[in-house]
């Protein structure tokens, strides 16, 4: 994924920068599919509390998680800087909602550092680094442990932790 | 020459299995028909042709057993022997034989499996008719002698008639193979392959079995029943090499005749030949697509069903904001034509992934004959309608329920013929499998004329299982109570004569059926008949749902659930233990508001207004909903990630303005509220 090989260990990073809450994260460009406007969502009655709904997507039908809600960091507030960051992870699309797009980043592998065991609440297993860029913290996320989880342990882990 | 086997394999064994299922198909009709020479040349062809290509494949003992197969009918067709039903069990048992020899071929074996029994019986058949031929063998011989170009035999000039009154035709094809040519035998069954690519040969001289043997000069002459023309058979029969001189006649000289004869033999005259000759057109027509492929296709036109409709919308709202502009008028037209298009287009592809149901019809008269053996019962089966099609992935499901029904019949249904005698009805029962075609669906029926059903003993046994209150019970009509056999575990565990033995597995047979957006019901008359009549969409990706308004949120509800909507009147809705409830046919049904289940946002502040009664698996339920937009074709959408795990919906459809409906599964939607405890349903 995105291994532009400069040496052997280390490799260029692009990465879509986003914030949530005060925060900024940010996800490899190579899973992000398009970022979007927020449209019309339909809710989906009993999803899990962090899905807003599906949206229609050129004729396909994509499920939206609210990431605020899905790292337990309140709802997000629409406001015209609202986007959706569509996301293909493992063959599956989902939209991600966040605050806002900042930039699109390319940093050397070798400026990431590991994760801090917890870090604003979101659990460290989700985080694939943590980068300084300009005096700002980024943190890498891995799309697909966010998902992993729900998989393995389903909703009830995230149910009991409410 | 050398055979790439691994190359071949897969279609030796596609070939093959269709030669297996064209050897039962006549078998049966010869078992029912020993005379019916069609069925006869029919099976000697398709041994003949496995023969030979399993010999080619180097799968010898699967070839020397079809040989001696083909021997034993070889005698059969020149009377050599008579048909009688060892011989037929015989056959039965070789074609089980061959088919397992194909099994294990597909396996990556060799086919070598133990045939020396069936060998052994096929060579005592031979032995113990000899007498027979004896007596017939100098006939025989003056027969053969006389057989010049002109003269046919029986089943000959049946199928040039035959040929004559569907209007193909038939021509008699000579040629000889060069001098020297090394291979005449590869050479003159090239010539006879590609041929079959056009019509049917029915004839050969010499006699196929001494072309085998290359028991001939250089001349040859063919017999073939075509829909080509002279020049396309000539054109054919050129391109192959070392083959000079071909003359290509139509056969005329006593066509006058042979149409007399035809039309006093009348015209039904074995119909099963002329399907035979059909289908021999229809496989050179044909590719194979990947079933994948037709999948994406089918999405792609979704695609455009849904900005179809879209695009009519936007139409109409352009047209109202401009009208009278020349513009928008010739876009109103572009529109209505594109949208005609479209329909069109999706009516094509759709038919793409149609197949017909004698894809699963075909393995039934088989599954008959051994079922009514086995209970010792006559068995007349009469099909109809194999032509009909069907979406592929629906044929793919539905012939464990079909096979289910079957037996169900046959094992419960229809009685044993001492009983059938003393009840002044046949001997012989009769069971009947059709499909049809019926606006946008296709019906299929078995009906058997059996005992039927007798509602009394299913109002006992509902009783006795305590499945339905007894108050409501005695109130059910006949129609209802057979209803409850497609309740899980009605009749199960008893023993299943008791209520005439329906019941068994009736509720898996259900679901399947309800899985595919189809549905199931049965009627019957005790003492005369029982019919189960399944009814299946066309398609599985595009269906009828009623859409309607919960609150803002608008759901869409397959029409194939939904019995009836009416409006809400205050009145016919009453409270029962904090439960709502209404009289649907005279059954108390549960109300349950659609906007508590969904939770829907603002339930306080909207009314419902209307109610829609939905079957789900073990009852109907009546649900209140804020409006009722309309029907509608939709397009199902799998749910996304994450969302596909909800209960409740089986997809999403995408509406013309471009928002998203979720479409409601009542099955499992039912089954989420009960789990929940959010309401007692019955």
């Amino acid at each position: 994924m995105g291994k532009d090989n400069l040496t052997s260990d280390v490799y260029e990073i692009q990465l879509v920068v986003f914030k949530l809450a005060n925060e900024f994260y940010g996800i490899e460009i190579s899973s992000v599919q398009e970022i979007i406007k927020i449209q019309d969502i339909t809710r989906v009655p009993k999803a899990p509390d962090f899905v807003e709904g599906v949206i229609n997507l050129r004729g396909k039908i994509v499920p939206i998680v609210d990431l605020r809600k899905r790292f337990e960091l309140g709802q997000t507030e629409r406001t015209k800087d609202t986007r959706v960051i569509v996301v293909e992870t493992s063959g599956n699309i989902v939209g991600f909602i966040v605050d806002l797009v900042t930039e699109i980043l390319r940093f050397s592998s070798d400026s990431l550092e590991p994760p801090p065991p917890i870090f604003s609440g979101i659990d460290a297993e989700y985080i694939k680094g943590v980068a300084k860029v300009d005096e700002r913290l980024i943190v890498l996320l891995d799309i697909n442990l966010i998902f992993k989880g729900e998989e393995e342990e389903g909703l009830k882990m995230l149910e009991a932790g409410k | 020459m050398d055979i790439d086997v691994n190359e071949y394999r897969s279609v030796f064994l596609e070939e093959t299995r269709e030669l297996i299922d064209q050897f039962e198909k006549s078998l049966l009709e010869l078992e029912k028909d020993p005379n019916n020479s069609g069925a006869i040349q029919s099976l000697f062809r398709a041994a003949h042709t496995i023969k030979g290509s399993s010999a080619s494949l180097g799968f010898d003992s699967l070839a020397k057993f079809t040989h001696s197969l083909e021997s034993l009918m070889d005698m059969v067709r020149n009377s050599k022997i008579a048909l009688n039903q060892n011989i037929i069990n015989i056959l039965f048992k070789g074609l089980d034989y061959i088919q397992e020899a194909v099994d294990d071929i597909e396996e990556g074996h060799n086919g070598d499996i133990d045939y020396t029994d069936l060998i052994e019986m096929i060579e005592k058949a031979k032995t113990s008719s000899i007498e027979l031929s004896v007596s017939k063998t100098s006939s025989k011989v003056e027969k053969d002698i006389t057989r010049s170009l002109e003269e046919l035999n029986d089943i000959e000039t049946g199928i040039i008639n035959e040929a004559f009154i569907r209007g193909l035709n038939v021509f008699v094809i000579k040629f000889s193979l060069s001098q020297g040519c090394q291979m005449k035998y590869p050479r003159a069954y090239m010539v006879l392959k590609s041929l079959e690519q056009l019509g049917e040969i029915f004839k050969t001289v010499p006699s196929v079995t001494d072309i085998e043997q290359e028991k001939f000069d250089l001349d040859l002459v063919y017999y073939i029943v075509t829909k080509s023309s002279e020049e396309e058979v000539k054109n054919v029969v050129q391109s192959i090499a070392e083959v000079e001189m071909v003359e290509v006649m139509p056969y005329e000289s006593t066509r006058t005749e042979h149409i007399q004869k035809a039309v006093q033999g009348g015209i039904e005259k074995d119909e099963k030949s002329e399907i035979k000759v059909k289908a021999d057109f229809k496989k050179s027509q044909t590719i194979r697509i990947s079933v994948e492929r037709l999948d994406n296709l089918m999405n792609l036109v979704g695609e455009l069903v849904i900005d179809r409709t879209r695009l009519i919308k936007i139409s109409e709202d352009v047209e109202e904001a401009l009208s009278g502009s020349e513009s928008v008028t010739s876009l109103a037209e572009v529109t209505t034509h594109m949208g005609r298009t479209i329909n069109l287009l999706q009516d094509e592809i759709l038919r793409t992934r149609m197949l017909p149901v004698s894809h699963i019809f075909e393995r039934f008269p088989r599954l008959v004959r051994d079922l009514s053996h086995q209970l010792n019962k006559q068995i007349d089966f009469i099909v109809s309608g194999e032509e009909t099609e069907l979406d592929k992935s629906i044929i793919d499901e539905i012939g464990e329920p079909l096979v289910h029904l079957i037996r169900n019949s046959l094992d419960h249904g229809i009685e044993l013929p001492e009983e059938r005698k003393a009840k002044g009805k046949p001997e012989k029962g009769r069971l009947k499998l059709s499909a049809k075609q019926e606006e946008g669906y296709v019906v299929i029926q078995i009906e058997d004329d059996g005992r039927g059903l007798d509602p009394d003993k299913i109002r006992e046994k509902a009783k006795k299982r305590d499945i339905v209150s007894p108050n409501i019970l005695d109130q059910m009509d006949d129609q209802a109570l057979f209803e409850l056999l497609f309740l899980p575990g009605f009749s199960t565990a008893d023993k299943v004569s008791e209520v005439s033995g329906r019941g068994v597995g009736l509720d898996v047979v259900k679901s399947v059926v309800e899985r595919l957006n189809g549905s199931v019901s049965l009627s019957s008359k005790l003492g005369e008949y029982t019919r189960f009549t399944l009814k299946f969409p066309l398609t599985l990706a595009i269906i009828q749902a009623l859409l309607v308004k919960v609150g803002k949120e608008v759901y869409a509800l397959p029409l194939n659930v939904v019995l009836e909507t009416r409006f809400l009147e205050e009145e016919e809705v009453k409270s029962i233990q904090s439960q709502q409830v209404t009289l649907f046919r005279g059954e108390v049904l549960p109300v349950l508001r659609l906007a508590d289940i969904f939770e829907t946002p603002g339930k306080e502040n909207f009314q419902d207004n209307f109610l829609v009664v939905v079957s789900t698996s073990d009852k109907n339920v009546v649900l209140s909903v804020s409006d009722l937009i309309g029907n509608s074709e939709v397009v199902i959408k799998p749910l996304g990630y994450i969302v596909n795990r909800v209960k409740g919906f089986f997809g999403a459809t995408i509406l013309g303005d471009g928002r998203v409906a979720l479409i409601v599964d009542t099955v499992s939607l039912m089954s989420a509220v009960k789990e929940k405890n959010f309401i007692k349903v019955g």
